[in-house]
């Protein structure tokens, strides 16, 4: 597989068969501190799916904030990092390791690995070192979108 | 630094500061950064610090190397200045306007690197490939631009400065950033440069404006954009046929004719000289009989002085020193001088050079209390310009590649013949200044160039043509130095 603008397994520019971390809308892309963003807009959603604002407020399409019928805002939902939630959720402790950038739909994208002390990844099947280090695996992977053109 | 190099460097530092954000300078911070590896806060900084080490050293490769290339095939004339200046506005608009990279290198940093190699290793290595500059993702097209102005100005200097000023463009960020990529400022910096399109548009703005400095600059500065050598390459004019060496001071000239009898120009024609192999400097024409050097006055041509100097071969003169050559290319060869200030008690002969086979002396040449002369090897030619006061010898030009000779001194002035190839080259250069200008240029099919005179107004040269046997055929041009 070249690098570059490579499509491979599930998501571009992931070279490797390990699956997505967990996240609330499926595609595991994530901001630059490993919260999960909307795939398509890139906008913050919190656990639930939700896009929200810098104040994990849940809002609609247009940024207006979404409010109960007696003009409450919606109470916000926890918002965690998708790979803290993974390793929550399948009983790990799971860390954000070593990233390598490559080119995706003409922008630069960092691919990310959520890591764990595991010999199984989120597949069920044995893991890979991929870009962690310190004795951890790779669990599931995630993607950062830059804004940068390439 | 001239304005040419502040503007090359300017282009340099700021295409390098851009190509961070590539896949690769974002990789580059993150891999070497405490993020990338369990070594903590100081394999990180050693790491960086190794990167920094190995982009300027990549740099001067790829543009050293460019340059290097122009210098060897002889570009730089006027020609090659405005095409360069010519690519720099097309890359300046270019970069202004936000256009997308054509052609891109669609080719990222070797990864398994930094799983292999111990990370300072793999940080000095990364250095080097991504200060190659060609080797990854181009992120603006003042690195296209700077390639063009090192190879079209061939001068080997420029390319080091673009290539160290790139390699530090490229460094800079790594440098900034990488140690602190886990800490809150690394993040919002990492973030604000992955996020915020406008500050990598703004250094492509700045390239921009760059760019335009080095256009201007090859256009504008007449000694760097040699505007004015022209007209001198076109033209030689002929002196005298079966002549060689020739010799000019203040107005006169001497050569060299058959039998290496001396011959000086008087009235339109050519008088025979007491002596052979002639020189002129300062009040004197210097001429050689047998193992003597016999000084005679301008212009009467009275002989005021005889110095014995067994084996001289060659000789140069001026008011207050003598500097001659002896022994064959067969034997030992030195250059010694002697002080003539006194010209009933001359001061005592010293050496300034020494050589043996396979090395060999070339013809000196002296102005200023400065001898200039050949050094010429099989491995190496080299002028070489020595102060005869102190005795101070200092290589001035020196190459493992092409042929360096027939150097002359008039001031600061220093004309030599520059061969590559089949190109020959006249060249001028100033003594304390960087770059040379072509006088005149013709392929080796013209006759060899062999040596060279100068004044104040014009610059002489000897060209030979093999015939039978190996036999030299000489004739004396003329060129004008402006």
């Amino acid at each position: 597989m070249k690098p570059g603008e490579s499509e491979a397994y599930h998501l571009c520019g992931h070279t490797y068969t390990t699956g997505s971390c967990l996240h609330p809308l499926g595609e595991p892309r994530v901001d630059s501190r490993g919260f999960p963003l909307s795939a398509s807009g890139g906008h913050p959603v919190d656990n639930l799916g939700r896009r929200v604002d810098r104040r994990g407020r849940p809002v609609d399409n247009d940024g207006t904030l979404l409010r109960d019928p007696d003009g409450r805002p919606l109470p916000p939902a926890p918002r965690t990092r998708i790979c803290d939630e993974t390793g929550r959720v399948y009983g790990f402790d799971g860390e954000l390791q070593g990233g390598w950038y490559r080119c995706c739909f003409g922008q630069v994208r960092k691919l990310w690995d959520c890591c764990a002390y595991s010999g199984r990844r989120i597949n069920g099947d044995a893991s890979l070192t991929g870009y962690c280090y310190g004795g951890r695996r790779v669990f599931c992977v995630t993607y950062y979108d830059t804004r940068i053109p390439c | 630094m001239s304005g040419l190099d502040a503007a090359v460097a300017a282009v340099a530092l700021l295409a390098g500061l851009t190509g961070t954000w590539s896949p690769c300078g974002f990789s580059v911070i993150e891999t070497l950064g405490p993020t990338g590896h369990r070594g903590g806060r100081a394999l990180a900084i050693v790491s960086c610090l190794a990167f920094a080490l190995g982009a300027p050293l990549g740099g001067v490769v790829t543009f050293g190397g460019l340059a290097a290339i122009g210098d060897l095939a002889g570009t730089g004339g006027r020609l090659a200045f405005l095409l360069a200046a010519g690519l720099a506005v097309a890359a300046g608009l270019a970069d202004a306007r936000r256009a997308p990279i054509r052609p891109q290198i669609r080719r990222q940093l070797p990864e398994p690197w930094r799983r292999r190699l111990p990370m300072p290793l793999t940080g000095f290595l990364y250095g080097v490939l991504l200060g190659l500059g060609f080797t990854t993702f181009v992120l603006s097209f003042g690195l296209f631009a700077l390639a063009g102005v090192c190879l079209s100005v061939g001068d080997p200097s420029l390319g080091a400065i673009a290539g160290l000023a790139f390699g530090a463009g490229r460094a800079l960020p790594v440098l900034v950033i990488g140690p602190f990529v886990d800490l809150s400022a690394g993040i919002r910096m990492a973030a604000a440069m992955a996020e915020r399109p406008g500050i990598y548009y703004g250094f492509r703005l700045g390239d921009a404006g760059a760019l335009g400095a080095v256009a201007i600059a090859l256009v504008i500065t007449p000694h760097v954009a040699g505007a004015d050598e022209s007209p001198a390459l076109a033209r030689a004019e002929p002196v005298r046929a079966a002549a060689a060496d020739p010799s000019a001071y203040g107005g006169t000239l001497v050569v060299q004719g058959r039998r290496q009898r001396g011959l000086i120009r008087r009235r339109g024609g050519f008088e025979l000289l007491p002596g052979t192999d002639p020189a002129v400097g300062g009040p004197y024409v210097a001429v050689l009989r047998r193992d003597n050097i016999v000084l005679l006055l301008r212009p009467s041509l009275r002989e005021v002085a005889s110095y014995r100097a067994p084996g001289v071969r060659e000789v140069a003169v001026s008011g207050s020193w003598l500097v001659w050559l002896t022994g064959r290319g067969r034997g030992r060869q030195a250059i010694r001088m002697r002080r003539i200030l006194h010209r009933a008690h001359p001061g005592r002969v010293r050496t300034v050079a020494r050589a043996r086979p396979p090395v060999l002396l070339g013809r000196p040449s002296l102005s200023n209390g400065r001898v200039a002369f050949t050094r010429a090897s099989p491995r190496s030619n080299a002028i070489r310009v020595a102060r005869l006061r102190s005795g101070r010898v200092k290589t001035l030009l020196v190459s493992h590649t092409i042929a360096l000779g027939s150097p002359t001194l008039a001031g600061r002035a220093l004309l030599y013949v520059r061969s590559a190839g089949r190109r020959q080259q006249l060249r001028v250069r100033r003594l304390g200044r960087r770059g040379s200008r072509t006088l005149f240029a013709r392929r080796r099919r013209f006759g060899t160039f062999w040596t060279t005179a100068i004044d104040s107004r014009r610059a002489y040269l000897t060209v030979l043509r093999f015939g039978e046997r190996g036999r030299a055929k000489s004739r004396v041009l003329r060129v004008g130095r402006r």
